[in-house]
Order: C-alpha cells, then structure tokens, then sequence
C-alpha cells in the first residue's frame, strides 16, 4: 500500500474488524456494543474533491485545456418537451425513458387497484419511485402510481416483522418502522425506491450474510390483472409467491409487503482509498470480516473507494460527511487532461494515483441509525448496466472490465461498484441459486451510455452474468432463459395463467419474457 | 448523531410547512399533502440533500425572481440534483403549483 496506509488508519480498520468479528452475524439487537473508538480520519470524499479540483485547477492553469462542462448543472434533464397546461408525461429519474399515457390512476387501496385492473384496457404498468433505468415503466395506456399507498399497516414485535403498503418509500420504512423498535436488515446505498419497486426488481444492497430486499418478503398481497387478491407466502400460494416476490411487475399489482425485520439497530460506515488490487487480493476477508463491504473503483486508475460497514460500538463519532458533488468533481478532472492525444488516460491515471499517494487514504465516518448510515445522496444523475456474476467470478470479470476501459481507452470516469448478495431460492431473482457478486457501470446523464456500455456488456455475459431487471441491458428473453434454467418456465407459466391476455407487458417486458 | 439530525429534521419541516404556511394563501389538499410528503419531502427537508429547504426565504428568493412558471417547468423538467418530476408520478400540474406555492411562500394562483 505504500503510503497510502498510515499506521493510524490501518489502526483504525484493525479495530473496526475486531469489533466487527464479534457482532456481524445477523446482530440481533441495538448493539450490545463493545468499546470501540474510531477517530483521527478526515473525510476520504472530500479530500478526494480537493485533490481531483486542484488536478483540474492546476491544468486549466497550464492553459491546456478544453471547454470542459461539468455536466447538467442547471439544464433541463427531460428527455422530452414539456407544455405547461397540457398533460404532464411520465419520466424516469434517470431521464432516459418516458411516456404519455393515457389515464393515470392513484390508487389508495386494494379494492381502487383492483377496479383499476378489471376495467383498463390496453396496457397497464405499475411504478414506484421511477428510479429503474430500464423501461419497465412506459406505457400508452394505464399508469398505475403508488405514490398514495404509503405507511405501516401492521406490526408483529414477536416475530420482527411488519406489512407495509408497497408504495412506501425506503427513505420513509426507517422512520416508520423505529417506533415499533423494528428495522430493515440491510438497505441499498441509497433510499429513494418504493419497497413494490424495490422488490419487483430484487433491488439489493451488499453484505454476505443477505439477500436483496426480496428476500426479506415473508408475505405479500398481489391484486391480479383479473382484480382478484391473492394473500401469499411460504405457505399460501406458495409458487405466486416464489414468483411474485421478483416479478418486474408482470404478474398484477402488489400493494402489500410483509418484511421480516430485526431489532432497531446502530452502524458505523468507514471510507478509505485503496489500492484496487490490494483490496482484490483481500476480497474474501473484507466480506467475511464485515457486516458489509463494497468497493467503488476508479476506471483509468489503480484507486478504490472501499466502505466497510459494522454494527456501531461506544465511542463511535461521525467524522465528515457525504459531498454530494464528488462525481462531478472527479470528472472535472477527467475532462481536463483525459481529451489529450495520445496519453490522456494515463496522465489521468498518474495524476490521480499520485496525488492519491501523497495524501494517504484517510477515512470518512458515518454513523448512527441503520436507515441514516445505509443511504447516500444522490444528485448526480447517471446512467447505470449491472449484473450479477456468481460470486466466485466476480474478481476476474472486475479485472477483465478495468483492463479493457483502459485498453480500449473508454471515455468513462464514473466509479463503478462491486458489492456482494447472498443467494436465494427465489425464481427470478439475480441470486437464485447462488452467491453473486454485483459490478455497476455507470455513465454520466448527459452523455451517450450506449456505446461504452457495448463495450463491457459482452464482458459480463462471458462470466454468467444475469442483468439488474431495472437497470439496462440488451438481452431478450430467449438468452435471459438461459439464465435461469431452474425456473424461468415455472415464472412464465404463471405469468401467463395469471394475465393471459397479457394486459400488463409493455414492449420491454415482452421482450424478456416473451421474445 | 442520528436522533439530533432526525430531531432537527423535524423541527425544520415543522418550521418550514408553518412558515410557508403564513406567507401563503396556497391552500394543499390531504392527498398533495400526502403526495408531498411521500416524494418532496425527503430533500427538501434534507440539508444535506442541498436542495432549497422548505420555509427557508434565503434559499427560496433567487428562485422565486424566475416567476412560477419556470418553477414548475424546473420541477417537472428535472433541475440540478432534482430528477424530472421529483418522483412523483402522481402529481399534475395543479399538484405541482399548490406544492410549489407551499414550498416557497408563492402566491396561489387563481
């Protein structure tokens, strides 16, 4: 690690794993926390900012540069024209998908959902938060809004578990469910998504000891596209359910979750700068050590974020915060040397990593309440492709994903992220059947996705990859099949027994699951 | 940390709904109320989000000088760190207006 370990830090970790040992095996309880002190650390992201904007500045003053924007700022992010006094479109939060559909319904119970589906005609698509980039949302037709069903709706403090309306926000279950002394088990890093949206899409977080937020469904109400109500679980319509708990909202509306939760608890978030490789070469400690553990590589150079994740001891104290501009910082400095013939990437490369060096790694700290230490802003508005490779897979793809950005000089800064999920059971879920590892690749809003992203696809698919439902992606339903060779009969029969008719495939949903 | 961030998160949205409240005849129906809380609220509540707080004059006048009309097409165009239509996929126009008359201290429009 070079100078990038200073005695303090790796201190600071060794403790953070110590402590980590004892309590991260499904924490059943506010902390019995141990004593633990984790101080001495500035903030990695905004130490990052400061770097990255002198590389910038310092370049601009060499009068080397280019007009380099940075990004949307405060330009219109609609994909589309908007005409105040005429109906309103719907648009996705990453704005690269939208529609004007006909009729939009908010309903605000079962029985309004119900009445809903019987009646439409034409296609109906239900929608969360709108925060999938891929367009399981468009629709000419009906839109189906969940916006107004939104709260808690029973609670069981023997079994840890509560149902909630499936519109609610992630951001909000946190506050709603402390009173009752209840939390999720794990959360994405960032809360915006519907709980319905979250886990249609088996939208996940990280950690190996925990599914994606599907797997933590121990019962859900699912209105047909019929208007009938189905109450299923483990041992209520058993295969509805297996289906209807990753079901990219093509079996009807689920307008009510039960989500095993656990005791109220406490984290403490630590961020670093590593070396990528270093932090590779360790990866299976690193996940086996901790409650949680993801990495953010930077393309183009040597670095990663690291963010390491465990139950919170006495003594923890937050040190800095999130700087939601960080993105647009490093691509900033992208932009100013990376357009150079010739050599760019790799001034880019050596600018970065050496300043890196000279600095050390410093760590950031957060903590407190599980749902306030999970959750990040967001205010960057990007582009995203994920799959899930098994587990064991997932270091050589990172690898052969960071070897070709830079062989093929691809003109991409943003971070990507590696996080890992623990298998399930769960038909079309990315982790049915095995362990995966999760890799993100990202591409600012405002610029084309499609071509980068045709670049590191065909990666993925080499090592077994399976696409993130509400991320983007180029496969249809004959190679997705191939994907899921336990269950993906199984799901479609049901589909199709459940909506014969097909009322609720748009095109993209026809074209994964019915080619 | 947490409890004193949450405690002060409320006091502000408390604040900033009262306040916008009293400088505005906007008057929110129980299902904007809800509409609003389940997607607006979540930043613009949310200092850290640096989004312009509810009931917060100084970060609202700037904005307020490009009239109500760019406002909306702001808020349901996307702006910044806000994405088109703020996640609301409920919302109309009439939803849009009465929040961004709350939110700001706007008159309401007749």
């Amino acid at each position: 690690m070079n100078g990038l370990t200073g005695c303090d830090n790796r201190y600071e970790v060794s403790k953070v794993k110590n402590s980590s040992d004892r309590l991260n095996k499904m924490d059943a309880g506010n902390g019995a926390n141990h004593a633990k002190k984790v101080s001495g650390s500035n903030n990695t992201r905004r130490n990052f900012i400061k770097k990255t904007s002198l590389l910038a500045a310092g370049a601009a003053a060499a009068g080397s540069l280019p007009g380099c924007g940075l990004g949307q700022g405060e330009q219109p992010q609609s994909p589309v024209k908007i005409e105040l006094g005429k109906p309103l479109p719907w648009i996705n939060w990453a704005g690269n998908e939208y529609c004007r559909p006909a009729h939009r319904a908010a309903p605000t119970n079962d029985e309004e959902i119900a009445e809903v589906l019987r009646s439409a005609r034409g296609v109906v698509r239900p929608v969360g938060a709108s925060h999938s980039f891929s367009p399981v949302v468009p629709t000419d037709d009906t839109l189906l809004t969940t916006d107004l069903l939104r709260g808690v709706i029973s609670h069981d403090p023997e079994l840890m578990q509560a149902e909630v309306w499936a519109g609610t926000r992630i951001h909000d279950l946190g506050p709603l469910l402390a009173p009752y002394g209840q939390a999720l088990p794990n959360q994405p890093d960032m809360d915006y998504p519907s709980i319905g949206g979250a886990v249609a899409n088996s939208v996940h977080a990280t950690g190996k000891g925990f599914g994606s937020m599907s797997a933590y469904v121990v019962g859900l109400t699912l209105i047909t596209p019929a208007g009938e109500l189905l109450d299923c679980s483990a041992d209520k319509n058993p295969e509805v359910f297996q289906a209807a708990r990753t079901s990219v909202g093509s079996l009807g509306m689920v307008s009510r979750l039960k989500l095993q939760n656990q005791p109220s608890y406490e984290l403490t978030e630590v961020n670093r700068i590593e070396n990528t490789e270093d932090i590779l070469d360790d990866l299976e400690a690193r996940f086996n050590d901790n409650r949680h553990f993801e990495f953010l590589p930077l393309p183009h150079t040597s670095k990663s974020l690291s963010v390491t994740t465990n139950l919170a001891a006495a003594g923890d104290v937050s040190e800095g915060e999130d700087d939601a501009e960080a993105l647009q910082t490093l691509r900033l400095a992208f932009d100013s040397v990376a357009w150079i013939p010739g050599f760019g990437a790799r001034l880019y490369r050596q600018l970065i990593d050496s300043e890196m060096e000279k600095q050390g790694e410093q760590g950031a700290i957060r903590t407190g309440a599980s749902y306030r230490v999970f959750p990040h802003v967001r205010t960057t508005r990007f582009r995203e492709m994920e799959y899930t490779v098994p587990a064991e897979l997932g270091p050589a793809c990172l690898r052969e994903i960071l070897q070709t950005i830079r062989n093929k000089n691809l003109p991409v800064c943003f971070p990507l992220e590696y996080r890992e999920v623990k298998g399930d059971d769960i038909w079309l879920s990315m982790y049915e059947g095995q362990d995966g590892a999760a890799i993100s690749f990202h591409q600012f809003g405002d610029l084309d996705y499609k071509a980068t992203f045709a670049h590191i696809e065909p990666i993925f698919w080499k090592y077994r990859g399976r696409p993130h439902w509400g991320k983007i992606h180029t496969l249809d339903a004959k190679r997705l099949a191939a994907l899921y060779p336990h269950h993906w009969q199984d799901f479609q029969q049901l589909r199709q027994s459940l909506d014969p008719q097909g009322k609720m495939l748009n095109k993209h949903l026809r074209d994964i699951f019915v080619g | 940390m947490s409890s004193l961030r949450k405690t002060y998160r409320i006091l502000f949205l408390l604040a900033g709904v009262t306040l916008a409240a009293s400088q505005t005849q906007a008057q929110m129906d129980e299902r904007q109320v809800q509409l609003l809380l389940s997607n607006c609220v979540q930043c613009h509540s949310a200092p850290e989000t640096g989004a312009p707080l509810m009931g917060d004059p100084s970060a609202w006048e700037e904005r307020v000088g490009k009239g109500e009309e760019q406002l909306l097409l702001n808020i349901i165009q996307g702006i910044g760190g806000m994405p088109p239509m703020g996640y609301c996929s409920s919302c109309d126009e009439d939803d849009f207006r009465a929040m961004l008359q709350m939110m700001t201290g706007l008159p309401e429009t007749k």
